[in-house]
C-alpha cells in the first residue's frame, strides 16, 4: 500500500534550485500528487511538475499560457495573446525580453517564479502536456 | 531428515546463484552499467591530477563507437566523433571545472535487436567551475548503443528540449 501511494500517487520530492523562489524554496520538502490533472487539464497559474525521463527527477514551474495562445515578455512582464498578465507570484525584479510566440496544440508554457536571473540561465518553454508528471501537493 | 533440509537449502542457494547472474548478466544490467562508468569518469574531484584526468578521458572515449554522434543544439558540440575524440572533447569539457560530478537516473532501456539499445536518461550535471561558479544541470538524454565484441558502446547523444523556448 505504501509503495501504491508513495511510489506513484503521491511521490516525495525534494526541492533543489531556486527557479522558483520565492514560492518554493531551494531544499524545501513536498509531493507530487499524480492525478491532479486526471479529470481537468492545466490552466494559468497553475505549479506543475515536468518530467524529464522519469518521474524521479522533475521540473517545477508554473503555466503562463495555454494552446494557442501567444507569449512574449517585454521588460520583464508577461505579455499572453498581446495584453499583460499580472503575476503577483513574481517578486523579484525582471527585465525579460522575448518575442511573440505561439503555444502549439497539445502544449502549456511554463516559466519559473524567480525570474531575477539571467533570462539564458533560466530553463523555460513550452512542453507537452503529456510530460506533465502532477501538481505539488501544497 | 537433517540431510534432507540441507538439500533442500542448498537448492535454494544454487537457484538463487543463478538468477543473482543471470541478473546481473542481462542486457538492460549490462548497459547500465555502461552509465554507470560514464557518470564515474566524467566526475572530477578537486585536485585531480593530469595522469587521472587522462586515464578518466581515455576509459570514457572506451565507451563509445568508433564513431559517435552528438546531438547538442544550443552548443558548438554536435558533431560527429571518434572515440580518440570523444576523449580529447570530454578533457575539454572537464578542464573548466575544479569539481565535477555526473549522475543518471530514470533509464528507460529498450533493447531492439541483438544488438543496439536505446536509453532515454535522465542526467544531473554538478559541479563548481575554477572561478567559483556553481553549476547545476539537469536534461533528458536519448542515447544509443550498439554490441560489438561482447561489449556495449555508445554511438549516439542527443539532448532531449523538454522546454522548447
Amino acid at each position: 500500500m505504501a509503495y501504491l501511494i508513495f511510489g506513484h500517487l503521491l511521490i516525495p520530492l525534494r526541492i533543489k534550485g531556486s527557479s522558483m523562489e520565492p514560492t518554493y524554496h531551494n531544499g524545501g520538502v513536498n509531493f507530487c500528487w499524480t492525478l491532479g490533472y486526471l479529470f481537468s487539464r492545466p490552466v494559468r497559474h497553475d505549479v506543475v511538475l515536468v518530467r524529464l525521463a522519469g518521474k524521479r527527477v522533475v521540473l517545477m514551474k508554473r503555466v503562463v499560457a495555454v494552446e494557442g495562445e501567444g507569449v512574449a515578455f517585454r521588460d520583464g512582464k508577461l505579455f499572453v495573446n498581446g495584453s499583460m498578465v499580472n503575476e503577483p507570484y513574481v517578486r523579484y525584479p525582471c527585465n525579460w525580453n522575448l518575442g511573440p510566440r505561439r503555444v502549439k496544440n497539445g502544449y502549456i508554457y511554463v516559466v519559473g517564479d524567480n525570474r531575477s536571473m539571467y533570462m539564458e540561465d533560466h530553463s523555460f518553454g513550452q512542453t507537452p502536456i503529456e510530460r506533465i508528471a502532477g501538481v505539488p501537493l501544497w | 531428515m537433517k540431510v534432507r533440509y540441507l538439500i533442500i537449502a542448498l537448492l535454494l542457494v544454487i537457484s538463487g546463484v543463478v538468477v543473482l547472474v543471470y541478473v546481473l548478466q542481462s542486457e538492460e544490467h549490462k548497459i547500465k552499467r555502461r552509465f554507470t562508468s560514464l557518470a564515474k569518469w566524467a566526475s572530477k574531484e578537486e585536485g585531480e591530477n593530469n595522469l587521472t584526468m587522462v586515464q578518466k578521458t581515455r576509459s570514457i572515449g572506451s565507451l563509445c563507437a568508433k564513431t559517435c554522434y552528438i546531438k547538442a543544439p544550443g552548443t558548438t558540440f554536435s558533431g560527429t566523433y571518434s572515440s580518440q575524440q570523444i576523449s580529447a572533447l570530454a578533457a575539454r569539457a572537464r578542464l573548466p571545472f575544479t569539481s565535477l560530478s555526473l549522475r543518471f537516473d530514470d533509464l528507460h532501456i529498450e533493447v531492439t535487436g541483438q544488438q543496439g539499445a536505446t536509453v532515454r536518461v535522465t542526467a544531473q550535471l554538478l559541479g563548481t567551475q575554477k572561478r567559483g561558479e556553481r553549476v547545476d544541470d539537469t536534461r533528458e538524454l536519448e542515447c544509443r548503443l550498439h554490441k560489438a565484441e561482447g561489449k556495449w558502446l555508445f554511438t549516439h547523444f542527443a539532448l532531449i528540449e523538454v522546454l522548447e523556448r
